[in-house]
């Protein structure tokens, strides 16, 4: 665990390590982008997930940058404009919210995740599906069956994002929950166990 | 000349890890600096190369002087230009991904003209005759090849001390040899040479003095000739391990082989194996059989298949062709796994759980049998005290006895174990023994291994491959034999100028760098936008990129992929396709577009292009640890997938299903936990080569925009034109 005022190098490459997990998991699981249906229950899937990660970033660096960095990383590496300028966006606000109650808080760790995981379904799902709404209507052939598409972006775009952002509020706070245990599990009592280097 | 006293206490930790440490090492001399684990050889090296107090936090007391300037006032980086680093694992310590960038990485951050680090990168391969190491793709390279890489690394730093922490440990055989002569060949040149070190008999002609560390303290300093008087019986009291080869024999109280359990056979018949990326098989007929209560040691030179023969006899593998029997029956792959163990090199991946004593029980019936046995060994192996801390915070004879452990009291018959000695001192090796023989009582032990200090003490035979099949036997009993397998290894395993490095040689792009990077920030423009003109456009521009670049796999790849999704949707409308066919072809161009400046050699063009275009240093950084992740990926991965097949966690879907939480749980954290540990090591290494120094920084790779770069700018601005 460190704590200070600054980032070392050390700091920064731990956190880019580490985003990188989540984004790995980013990746592996983007082949369930392929329905309607589990494009929707994406966001819910990672707030479940991630949480593990940004609380041992949050844990094991204490200090003010660390949560733009992996914002960053975890951001620029989805490769979708909305989604990277939110994904920043929760980065400041993660780091305003340390910045203010003390870094290593687990409730404000709790709170940063939550919106993050928000602006994330905002920028993966929200926007992107009445992006792929517009490209199906554009398209000369229709098999009836794209109804149900046009059907669940009407869905989301009147009532159904406020249950969607429910369901990753719920999720994004059970995978904080998670990753709350772990550290206290693995994290904390491995820097407790004292250091293993000669 | 180097003048140092040092005393030094870690954070948080109440024992001195150094205590009144003192020494004068004149220039051009090597000292070895020997001891059991945890006795500060580490730590001593770490005050001397800065990283004490400046990375590891703690109270140091005491000076250092080299070469007459005082290193107390300066930052690691700085140091550095005094002293260069060489560290255990090569791996975990490489920046870049290309064995001459990393080379040239320490002398662009000390901010060397562009020529001068040319010539110098030039120079460290042709004085080593280590020219068919230049341009290879480090993460391909053997252990041996990549330690050599870091040396090369640290004798272009053009210091006159070199610091070696454990340079060998994950070496084979014939890579030590090759290293012992690149030793010399510094030595000739009047380096300081300063090694902690436990593999001490590759250092013969080398070492002017060993200083024995116990505690913290330096207790001893031995001349070459005074060490070499020392009886096995002293020199195993102090941990330190074997001198010379020539005087290895059998123990005479090696424990004879004895078959408990009569019909227990193993056996290997016609097996084949190649992997795809590799030309040929590596595994042409393999044929041996084996019973219970044997240790059979698998010896062979680097690449020649002993691990993937291990893995196959594990089931972790699926063999091309030939058989496995186990007490007379054919095996398959799901019960080889049932029955056989496989322990990997790498133990940190093999931990699951928050405690010693957890990571016993886990995935065990837990009787009043086997908490007895499991107190048992911990005691007798000296881990009961230790048995509540967790796994990741052991020393790494602590872990390899902690994974000896488990393989003990695992139900399963038969235990293959890859390099279980690696780094390890002699006490440590003694005891990974003593545990090995304990195991031999009721299993059959495969030992995939280089350490021949192990083999004379536990091996009852030892199989030698060579071209994909087994081309030797040596029993293991008698005074000649350990003679005869020597003069076998020194034979037949070598890494001579004319042997093939293990990595690909992969030719620069034409395109310039930053041509790609324009075309993937359109690519996110597309994917951002409902232009569908536009992303299909960005795909066909970087299929015609990958293709100009040579990378035809994934240009067919991409155009295959393309095409189908187009077919299909032609073909079958529907509405999943229709899903399919808006967000695949984003996925897709996104993809490719990252593939073309960071796969091959392009992520250190790309690196060096973000410093022409004046990028901040820090964001330089954070890119070059991108880039570097993904190549280790996918070799970590797939060792985390084995680890958790051989302990038998996780087999079936519904078993995955049902216990969620705790598979996510064994996937992410021994890789976050493993991840904070390599970026301890990577960024020791960067610092020490100057990372954190502010100075204008010159590339090594020198770029230019060529004709090539013309037709994809006008493709690049028509797809836009068009598009909007």
């Amino acid at each position: 665990m460190t704590i200070g005022k600054k980032m070392k190098v050390k700091d920064i490459i731990t956190v880019v390590l580490l985003a990188l997990i989540n984004v790995v998991l980013f990746f592996a699981s983007s082949l369930l982008y392929v329905t309607p249906i589990t494009i929707v229950l994406m966001p819910v899937f990672f707030a479940l997930l991630e949480g593990v990660v940004f609380f041992i970033i949050g844990t094991t660096i204490r200090k003010p940058g660390a949560m733009l960095i992996y914002s960053f990383v975890r951001g620029i590496l989805g490769g979708y404009l909305p989604y990277i300028l939110l994904f920043l966006a929760s980065g400041v606000i993660a780091e305003l919210i340390l910045w203010k109650t003390g870094y290593g808080n687990t409730k404000a760790l709790t709170c940063s995740y939550v919106i993050n995981q928000v602006l994330a379904a905002i920028g993966s799902t929200i926007y992107p599906y009445a992006i792929a709404v517009k490209s199906i209507e554009q398209m000369p052939v229709t098999d009836g069956r794209q109804d149900s598409i046009l059907a669940a972006s009407a869905m989301l775009q009147s009532w159904g994002w406020i249950v969607l952002l429910a369901g990753v509020i719920l999720a994004a706070c059970i995978g904080a929950q998670i990753g709350k245990r772990i550290v206290a599990k693995h994290v904390l009592k491995d820097s407790k166990s004292g250091r293993t280097s000669q | 000349m180097i003048d140092f006293e040092f005393e030094f206490s870690y954070a948080d930790e109440k024992h001195m890890a150094l205590k009144n440490v003192k020494g004068k090492i004149p220039t051009g001399t090597c000292i070895v600096l020997c001891g059991g684990s945890g006795c500060g050889k580490s730590t001593l090296l770490k005050c001397i190369n800065g990283l004490i107090p400046n990375f590891y936090e703690g109270t140091l007391k005491g000076f250092c002087y080299i070469n007459g300037k005082t290193c107390s006032e300066m930052s690691v980086g700085e140091t550095g230009e005094l002293v260069a680093s060489v560290f255990q694992d090569p791996r975990s310590q490489f920046f870049t991904i290309n064995s001459s960038t990393e080379i040239a990485f320490g002398l662009e951050n000390h901010g060397l003209p562009q020529a001068e680090i040319q010539l110098k990168v030039d120079e460290a391969f042709r004085l080593f005759g280590l020219e068919r190491l230049k341009d290879r793709n480090v993460y391909e390279l053997s252990s041996g090849e990549r330690q050599i890489v870091s040396i090369l690394a640290a004798w272009a730093m053009n210091t006159d001390v070199l610091l070696l922490d454990e340079p060998t440990a994950n070496l084979d055989y014939a890579a030590i040899e090759a290293l012992h002569h690149i030793l010399l060949q510094l030595k000739k040149q009047g380096k300081t040479l300063i090694f902690s070190e436990h593999r001490l008999y590759y250092l013969n002609g080398i070492a002017d003095a060993y200083w024995l560390m116990e505690n913290g303290e330096i207790t001893g300093c031995f001349t070459p000739e005074e060490m070499a008087q020392l009886t096995p019986q002293q020199r195993c009291a102090m941990s330190v391990r074997n001198l010379d080869l020539a005087n290895l024999s059998i123990p005479k109280n090696k424990p004879a082989f004895h078959s408990r359990k009569p019909g227990f056979d193993f056996e290997v018949s016609g097996l084949k194996f190649g992997y795809q990326k590799k030309k040929g098989r590596l595994i042409q007929d393999l044929t041996f059989s084996a019973t219970c209560g044997e240790a059979v040691g698998i010896i062979g030179a680097n690449g020649c298949g002993k691990t993937t023969a291990g893995k196959i006899m594990s089931g972790l593998i699926k063999a091309t062709s030939g058989t496995i029997l186990y007490n007379h029956k054919k095996m398959s792959r799901k019960k080889l796994q049932e029955n056989v163990l496989f322990v990997m090199q790498e133990a940190e991946f093999q931990f699951y759980t928050n405690s010693v004593l957890n990571e016993l029980k886990y995935g065990q019936r837990i009787t009043p049998e086997f908490q007895e046995k499991a107190e048992l060994l911990l005691k007798k192996f000296g881990m009961w005290e230790i048995r509540d801390r967790h796994p990741f915070s052991l020393s790494g004879g602590q872990m390899q006895k902690l994974v000896l452990m488990i393989a003990c009291l695992s139900p399963k018959q038969i235990v293959v174990l890859d390099e279980p000695t690696s780094g390890l001192d002699a006490r440590s090796l003694r005891g990974c023994a003593e545990l090995i023989s304990e195991m031999q009582k009721e299993k059959l032990i495969f030992i995939i291994t280089h350490d021949l200090e192990l083999i004379a003490q536990v091996c009852t035979r030892c199989v030698c491959i060579a071209d994909g099949k087994i081309e030797r036997e040596f029993c293991m009993y008698g005074d000649s034999c350990m003679k005869d397998l020597m003069t076998y290894m020194k034979t037949n395993f070598s890494m001579s100028e004319d042997t093939e490095p293990s990595g690909t040689k992969t030719p620069a792009s034409a395109i310039h760098p930053v041509t790609k990077i324009l075309l993937w920030i359109l690519a996110m423009i597309a994917v951002s936008t409902t232009n569908d003109l536009m992303v299909w456009g960005v795909n066909a521009v970087l299929i015609v990129m990958l293709l100009a670049d040579r990378r035809y796999a994934l240009a067919l790849m991409g155009g295959g992929i393309s095409a189908v999704l187009f077919g299909l949707h032609r073909c079958f409308p529907s509405t999943a396709l229709s899903f399919a066919f808006v967000f695949f072809p984003r996925l897709l161009a996104l993809w490719l577009s990252m593939c073309t400046f960071i796969g091959g050699n392009e992520a250190s063009r790309t690196i060096a292009a973000l410093r022409y275009m004046h990028v901040p240093e820090k964001l330089i950084m954070i890119c070059s640890v991108v880039f570097r992740f993904f190549p280790v990926l996918s070799r970590d991965m797939i060792l985390m997938r084995h680890a958790i097949r051989t302990r038998g966690a996780f087999v079936t879907l519904w078993q995955k299903l049902c216990a969620f939480p705790q598979y996510i749980e064994i996937l992410t954290v021994p890789m976050a936990l493993r991840v904070i540990r390599i970026a301890e090591t990577l960024s020791a290494s960067a610092e020490t080569r100057g990372i954190d120094l502010k100075r204008k920084r010159h590339s090594y790779i020198s770029l230019r925009f060529t004709l090539w770069d013309i037709p994809f700018l006008f493709l690049l601005f028509t797809v836009v034109i068009i598009s909007v």
